[in-house]
């Protein structure tokens, strides 16, 4: 368990700071600082990713469990975050933009599974 | 190197690091309780684990936020640590993702279908919830 913990602590560090840098200069690019772009996108890429490394694990025996809570558990659960989405979309709807929050939610989820989606079908091809 | 990129870059690696403290706690946290909720409840077919992480994390940023618009003392240090750091590592949106494809493709597209309506409406009644309670007791303290 503490030898677990370890690993996905080490996981969680660079994930987060991933996040905090990524979501940062996105939010910063796109002049619009009402739409969560940010967040999109490390949501977005933590679902591709987590997708291909699933697709991995299931398919062969590269990622071990060590490895598992490395990169899943800690690094990408850290990238991905579900707290400011929803924080985010309440604060679009505690400033009347209802359609932006409903979009937000749309495309968070739509897509979000979409990519995951494909990173295991990239990851199936692959392995 | 201009002297003022370099205080740019200083800044952005000091408060990398707060944020990287508080996404190892916020990690190992979810790691921890996701387990401890298994050991509960066994292996569910609803994601029990992720969910209770995700909305335990609405909660607390929700009642985070409304401690930074009342009491203006508490820092920007304190929004990187908790809520970037901390919450940001403790819920996650792929592992959500992942549970719903799982379910998916196991053909279990109603109970999909289900977990993704009660974290997002949860969710976000969890951030309302988490506000307006900490803006009562605010308002409770000052009369």
């Amino acid at each position: 368990m503490l030898m677990q913990c370890l690993f996905v602590g080490i996981g969680g560090f660079f994930g987060a700071i991933s996040r905090f840098i990524i979501s940062t200069k996105v939010q910063n690019y796109s002049k619009s600082s009402v739409f969560p772009y940010g967040t999109l996108c490390v949501n977005f890429l933590g679902c591709l990713i987590i997708g291909f490394l699933s697709g991995i694990v299931l398919h062969s025996n590269y990622l071990n469990l060590d490895l598992q809570n490395l990169l899943i558990t800690g690094f990408l659960g850290a990238l991905t975050t579900f707290s400011t989405f929803g924080f985010e979309t309440y604060a679009l709807i505690r400033s009347r933009a209802i359609t932006l929050a409903v979009i937000n939610i749309l495309l968070q989820v739509v897509i979000g599974i979409t990519l995951l989606w494909f990173g295991f079908f990239i990851a199936d091809i692959l392995f | 190197m201009r002297k003022r990129n370099i205080v740019k870059l200083k800044l952005l690696l000091f408060q990398s690091l707060i944020v990287g403290i508080g996404g190892i706690l916020g990690a190992i946290s979810r790691y921890l309780l996701e387990n401890f909720v298994m050991f509960f409840t066994g292996k569910t077919l609803f994601p029990l684990g992720t969910f209770v992480v995700n909305m335990l994390g609405c909660l607390l940023i929700g009642m985070i936020f409304a401690l930074i618009d009342n009491y203006s003392s508490v820092g920007s240090r304190v929004r990187l640590f908790f809520i970037t750091g901390y919450l940001g590592a403790l819920t996650t949106f792929s592992s959500f993702g992942l549970d719903t494809f799982k379910l998916i493709i196991s053909n279990h597209i109603m109970i999909a279908v289900f977990n993704i309506l009660i974290q997002v409406v949860i969710g976000l009644f969890a951030v309302w919830l988490g506000y307006v309670v900490i803006r009562i007791i605010g308002r409770i303290r000052r009369v």
